[in-house]
């Protein structure tokens, strides 16, 4: 038996960056890792999918360069060489990940963890000590239980799709949420024939109902079914009950599962050890304390925001109370809690789509009076000189009626997950229309049309 | 229980066949000219009277119920009204026979038994005292009301009086018999010996039964009649009640001079139907109702049945009884059989009885065969009959003219209401007669070894003193009683094994040499009766101790302790006391139905008084105030307690008589950075954890011992947290609903801006109590106490938590119930 400051369960975003600041701040870390260093996000999700999508816009940027001036010829993709690309980011980014962790005298295990209770965790057949637990154990993809869609090899989910060995001339994707839209983006600027088909009446349903539809009307190669319920999958034919109740189909090649993903709750003590939690997480305060005393969650596993940024500031926000020794929340005098009004979102898609804050119908059903201004991108000069005057782009901001304080930031078109980061600053500290005002942007930037947007409240 | 009874096998074991006597039914044989010698024409006639006010009376709110008007007056009442048209010859017949010292008391359906016992009353008492019943009554304003009515003398004005104060009454309003607190339901006027009725089912049977103890004990004159409904005949508190009055202890061991048995008759006014469901044929087995006396003792109570449409024979009847009970051989049941033509309520649409059987009973109306009675033997003529119901059908008019008039007749403003809630009088006894013991005191062996003992927990060198040695919280107890049994004459106490054995907990070791019978008995195992009749004897004059030997069977003594120990003083505006000492002892080791703290049940309840003691101080000098006082109060005990000795007073529990100041809590002990508070025998656990919260963890802690419930005074502890903004609740009851959130929301209201983290309440958990080695789950333990402060107040440097006291665990247990 060992014993441990902290001993955190999965090597995920939340995992590992809290093995990190706890690591800098010289406490004594255990880390258990089942499967790989980094995660979902770092294995099967951000990175993987965002190499991949890296190159799909190069290939796409190379067609179109000629309307800019830039002429190539036999422009061609190899998918082999994608994937050999994408591993290569993948593993040298592990590499750098786990060296980032020994350096910091943080102990790994490869081996798969359980929670015994408080203070207690075993891994490898060894019971390790430690006052304080965090558990990061993430998320993984769901599988409804529509008819055909287990076991079919012809069904795949997001890591499975990252496999594949050509891209499949038609792809059917279920489910038009983050995942499936650019995944849809990839394939379709890859030339495959892109179905997806969504339940909801508009993709990315967090999205602002303004907003969506331009991300969506810029993906002009892609065919959405929207309002459509898929009832059955016989092999690669995906069958699905339209709006109007007519059953149509989809005959594709492969299909994505793209449904949405559920917290990591089995298989390691969860309920034994008289954590609390549901099937949508594990609960936690706003500090990040699960009802077992020493007990900390973070990340996908909590289901309050299944993003890999999100899992790092979590994870913050427990080392922060570990290292205080519980005193960085409102009880200890301190403000170090996590807040999820200021997460931004990006859609990583062609073109990109991001948003921080609250969305117009939010404020309304939560009867908050607000001013709105949206502008296309096209007032920024840079934009239009990158992608033509006829290029699709927002920018939504909306703001309290009363108080002017800054409540959302939307933007579709390129850069946009680069500039939300912004918007989540302004958000954040709470700035209102006037403070901004008195903000610089650089010129020339597409970010600036953020600024003119504000400048259109009054 | 006592020595002086053999059990014998060869007795007991021996074969044969129990005969059961005969159960007469409905024997009455008229003969008029001993009914003339009885009561006169006059009297016969008053009879008829009176029957014929109830059935006016209740023609006439059963027009306002169901029509919202009675001869052209229009008036709205909203309350209930159980009418008892049909059934009025049974209680006219009765109180023939009965006598203002006699008590009747009743159900949901006693309009016409407190009318006829008042105008019974009103017809014998003395001129000059009956008028000055009626003047000296709230104050003279129920008698103000109707003083512009006309009346033809002091008679016919208390027939006035009583129609107007029971309507009055019945309409809510504030000259009416209960300043209208009490209602259709419960209304009375004991100055005529009508006693409290009952909205609970059977109610009355119990509490009447105490009634008769009180008088029986008292040697007052008169008895007890509880009436109560056929169908209560399938309430445990009435089973309980006629067991109680038929233990064979009051003839067998009790003094002879006492008299023998509680002069309780138990009638049932038997129309033949619970709301709906049919008592005879349906919902009950017994067939005669009057067989169930056979079942109680070898007399069969002196079980009847007698015809209740004849007033004559209910009257015959009940003097024969009356005979019995004052000799002492009671109890007595009586079968009364009626009918009620009238619906249960207003909204009875009958559903559930023929009209043919209607049509029959009215073929037989009482009012109608009566007078038929009265004219075919010459008592009166038809129209002195047709006289008599038209000048009372005036006099109604007249009453309903004033009862229903809102300026004439105002109602009660809140007030009001909250004054009569408690009495919070102070008697040192209520009765003048010298207190009876067996011995003088000085030669009582319990308070001869309590000389010896050491008064206070540790001696002179601070050493703790060994437990033989020590004067514990039983004794303590057991002073305060002893005291207040050589005051007050009237005082008795009564429960399970309080004789002999003294008390389950050794508390009244000593007084059964001390006491004769009558003050010290034990009971059968009927904790509703138990209470129920203490509540009775209470309510009719005297000091009760009663005891349920685990706070877990108050359970059984529900309706006893949350409906009527808790509302007859306030139900009565403030007429009645109630100088009951309920002592209930929380327990453990025993398991799930006998462990339990039952304080936030009390304390919900408005009307009741309670407190617990966790030291013997407190015990003794709480004990005293309750036993001096006029409120109910639940007097809630420990078992982790009874040996413990005085730890806080320096000077030990005082020899002579004090009193603790009622509501105060108190410091256990002073510190700066936060409080615990805690309610029983958790505050020794608390002590524990405030040592380690300071040794350990430098956290200053003052403990505060709330010791009351109701009423409690909040200013020691708004206090303690204004210095220490921390404030951390414990006692040993389940935490769902546990009084301590009371004090925690309250606290939370007084001292918000004081307050530096949310007030936390540890109790047990929502769970059963586990077996004795497993409590340490259950109870709240020292480590539970300092975890949660530093999960939930202030983080404890260095502390690891080993029990789960996170607010997230309490958010989890909340969801999932436990
Ligand atoms: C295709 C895809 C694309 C995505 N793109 C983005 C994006 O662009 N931006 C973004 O913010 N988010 C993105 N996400 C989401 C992001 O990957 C997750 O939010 C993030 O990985 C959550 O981090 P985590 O630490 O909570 O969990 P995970 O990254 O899921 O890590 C959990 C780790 O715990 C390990 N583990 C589980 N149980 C045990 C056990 N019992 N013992 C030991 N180890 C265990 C697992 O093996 C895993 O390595 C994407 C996700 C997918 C699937
Ligand atoms: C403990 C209790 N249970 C049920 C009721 C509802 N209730 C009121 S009267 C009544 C019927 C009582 O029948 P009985 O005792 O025969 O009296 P009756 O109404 O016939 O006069 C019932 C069930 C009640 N008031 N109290
Ligand atoms: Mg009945």
């Amino acid at each position: 038996m060992a014993s441990y400051d902290v001993i955190i369960l999965g090597g995920g975003p939340g995992g590992y960056l809290a093995a990190e600041r706890l690591g800098a701040k010289g406490k004594k870390v255990l880390l258990i890792e089942k499967d790989r260093l980094g995660g979902t996000c770092l294995n099967v999700g951000c990175i993987p999918t965002k190499t991949l999508l890296n190159s799909a816009k190069l290939y796409l940027h190379a067609k179109e360069g000629e309307r800019y001036g830039v002429k190539a010829e036999g422009i061609s993709f190899d998918w082999t060489a994608m994937q050999a690309w994408k591993g290569e980011v993948v593993e040298k980014l592990h590499n750098a990940l786990a060296l980032t962790e020994k350096k910091l005298g943080v102990t790994v295990v490869a081996a798969s963890g359980r929670l015994v209770g408080s203070g207690k965790v075993e891994a490898g057949g060894e019971v390790h000590e430690a006052p304080a637990i965090i558990l990061a154990t993430g998320s993984s993809p769901v599988m409804p239980p529509i008819p055909g869609a287990r076991d079919n090899p012809k069904v795949v989910d997001s890591t499975g799709l990252l496999e594949i060995a050509s891209v499949p001339e038609r792809l059917c994707v279920i489910g038009g949420g983050v995942i499936g839209v650019e995944f849809a983006s990839l394939f379709s600027a890859l030339g495959s024939k892109v179905e997806v088909v969504e339940m909801l009446d508009e993709i990315v349903p967090f999205m602002d109902k303004d907003q969506a539809p331009v991300l969506r009307r810029a993906m002009k190669a892609v065919s959405f079914r929207l309002g459509c319920k898929v009832e059955r999958i016989e092999g690669s034919t995906v069958v699905y009950r339209t709006k109007d109740g007519t059953e149509a189909k989809a005959e594709v090649d492969l299909v994505l599962m793209a449904v949405g993903r559920k917290p990591n709750i089995e298989l390691w003590g969860a309920k034994e050890s008289g954590l609390d939690f549901s099937p949508k997480g594990v609960v936690v305060d706003e500090r990040m304390r699960t009802n077992l005393p020493g007990v900390y969650a973070v990340g996908d596993l909590t289901g309050k925001s299944l993003l890999a940024h999100s899992a790092y500031r979590m994870a913050e926000v427990a080392v922060a109370d570990i290292l205080s020794g519980g005193a960085s929340g409102p009880g200890g005098g301190g403000t170090n809690v996590m807040r999820y009004t200021a997460v931004p979102w990006a859609v990583y898609g062609i073109p990109e789509a991001a948003g921080v804050g609250m969305t117009e119908q939010e404020a309304a059903q939560k009867g908050i009076a607000v001013k709105k201004s949206a502008l296309p991108l096209r007032v920024s000069g840079r934009f239009c000189a990158e992608n033509g005057f006829a290029a699709q782009g927002s920018v939504k901001v909306i703001a309290d009626e009363a108080s002017g304080v800054i409540l959302g930031v939307h933007v579709v078109g390129s850069y946009a997950s680069e500039m939300i980061w912004g918007g989540a600053a302004l958000i954040e500290q709470e700035l209102r229309v006037a403070d901004v005002k008195e903000l610089i942007f650089p010129h020339p930037s597409v970010c600036e049309a953020i600024r003119d947007a504000v400048w259109e409240l009054e | 229980m006592p020595k002086s009874l053999l059990v014998d096998p060869s007795v007991v074991r021996k074969s044969g066949s129990l005969e059961i006597a005969s159960i007469p039914l409905n024997r009455y044989v008229p003969n008029f000219k001993t009914e003339l010698a009885r009561f006169g024409a006059p009297g016969l006639v008053a009879m008829w009277r009176d029957m014929v006010c109830i059935r006016e009376f209740e023609t006439m709110l059963n027009s306002f119920k169901t029509m919202g008007s009675w001869d052209g007056i229009e008036y709205n009442h909203k309350g209930p009204a159980h009418l008892s048209i049909g059934q009025e010859a049974a209680s006219v017949g009765q109180c023939a026979s009965l006598e203002p010292d006699d008590y009747i008391f009743g159900s949901h359906r006693s309009h016409g038994e407190i009318l006829a016992k008042c105008l019974s009353a009103s017809r014998v008492l003395d001129e000059k005292k009956l008028l000055a019943i009626m003047e000296g009554f709230l104050g003279g304003e129920t008698l103000k009301a109707i003083e512009r009515l006309k009346s033809a003398g002091v008679r016919d004005l208390a027939e006035t009086f009583t129609l107007f104060g029971t309507l009055a009454e019945i309409f809510a309003r504030k000259a009416g018999f209960n300043r209208g607190l009490g209602g259709s339901m419960h209304a009375f006027f004991t100055p005529f010996g009508s006693m409290p009725n009952n909205a609970i089912v059977g109610g009355s049977a119990d509490i009447a039964t105490g009634s008769a103890l009180y008088k029986r004990i008292n040697r007052k004159p008169g008895i007890v009649v509880a009436n109560i409904g056929d169908a209560s005949m399938g309430c445990g508190p009435v089973w309980e009640a006629m067991s109680l009055a038929a233990m064979d202890q009051y003839r067998s061991l009790w003094p002879k001079e006492i008299g023998g048995a509680p002069p309780i008759l138990f009638n049932f006014f038997n129309n033949f139907y619970g709301m709906g469901g049919q008592t005879d044929g349906e919902t009950m087995g017994y067939k005669v109702l009057a067989r169930v006396g056979a079942g109680v003792n070898p007399e069969n109570m002196h079980a009847e049945r007698v015809d209740g449409y004849n007033p004559l024979a209910v009257a015959e009847v009940v003097a024969r009884k009356k005979k019995i009970l004052l000799e002492g051989r009671g109890p007595v049941l009586l079968d009364t059989i009626t009918y009620r033509i009238s619906g249960h309520s207003p909204s009875d649409a009958s559903s559930y009885r023929s009209k043919e059987e209607i049509e029959l009973w009215q073929g037989a109306d009482p009012i109608e065969s009566y007078g038929a009675y009265l004219v075919e033997n010459k008592a009166a003529t038809r129209p002195e009959l047709e006289a008599v119901r038209a000048s009372v059908k005036e006099k109604l008019l007249a009453v309903v003219k004033v009862a229903t008039d809102d300026t004439a007749c105002p109602r009660v403003d809140s007030s009001f209401i909250e004054s009569v809630m408690f009495s919070n009088g102070k008697v040192e006894k209520f009765g003048e007669a010298k207190p009876e013991f067996l011995q003088d005191l000085s030669e009582n062996p319990r308070v001869k070894a309590l000389a010896g003992k050491a008064r206070c927990a540790f001696d002179a060198e601070g050493k703790p003193v060994a437990k033989n040695k020590l004067y514990q919280y039983r004794d303590a107890l057991f002073e305060a009683m002893l005291h207040r049994f050589s005051v007050d004459p009237t005082m008795a106490a009564w429960g399970e094994e309080n004789r002999d054995w003294g008390g389950a907990f050794a508390v009244y070791r000593g007084l059964t040499e001390a006491l004769p019978y009558h003050r010290l008995f034990n009971t059968t195992i009927s904790e509703g009766a138990i209470v129920g009749s203490g509540v009775g004897y209470a309510l009719s004059g005297g000091r009760a101790v009663v005891e349920l030997m685990y706070c877990d069977f108050m359970g059984r003594a529900g309706d006893e302790i949350f409906n009527q120990a808790s509302k007859w003083q306030s139900m009565s505006a403030g007429l009645l006391k109630m100088p009951l000492v309920l002592r209930v002892s929380v327990g453990n080791k025993y398991g799930a139905q006998h462990s339990q703290d039952w304080t936030a049940l009390v304390a919900h309840v408005p009307g009741l008084k309670a407190m617990f003691p966790a030291t013997p101080y407190d015990a003794k000098g709480m004990l005293n105030l309750a036993l001096r006082g006029t409120d109910p109060v639940v007097f809630f005990e420990s078992q982790l307690l009874y040996d413990v000795g005085e730890r806080f007073e320096k000077g030990g529990v005082p020899e002579g008589y004090y009193e603790i100041p009622e509501g105060e809590p108190a410091v256990r002990k002073t510190g700066s950075d936060l409080t615990i508070a805690t309610l029983g025998a958790t505050l020794y656990r608390a002590l524990d954890a405030a040592k380690v919260l300071e040794d350990k963890y430098g956290v200053s802690t003052e403990v505060v011992d709330l010791r009351f419930i109701a009423p409690l005074k909040y200013d020691v502890l708004l206090e303690s947290v204004r210095k220490t903004g921390k404030l951390v609740l414990a006692s040993d009851a389940c935490e769902r609903g546990s009084y301590l959130h009371t004090v925690a929301s309250n606290v939370t209201q007084l001292a918000f801006d004081d307050l530096d983290a949310p007030v936390a309440v540890v109790g047990s958990r929502n769970w059963i109590t586990p077996a004795a080695e497993m409590e340490e789950l259950y109870f709240p333990q020292k480590e539970w106490i300092v975890d949660t402060v530093h999960e939930r107040i202030l983080p404890l440097k260095g502390h690891s938590s080993t029990t789960v006291q996170t607010a997230l665990d309490l958010a989890r247990r909340t969801r999932s119930g436990v």
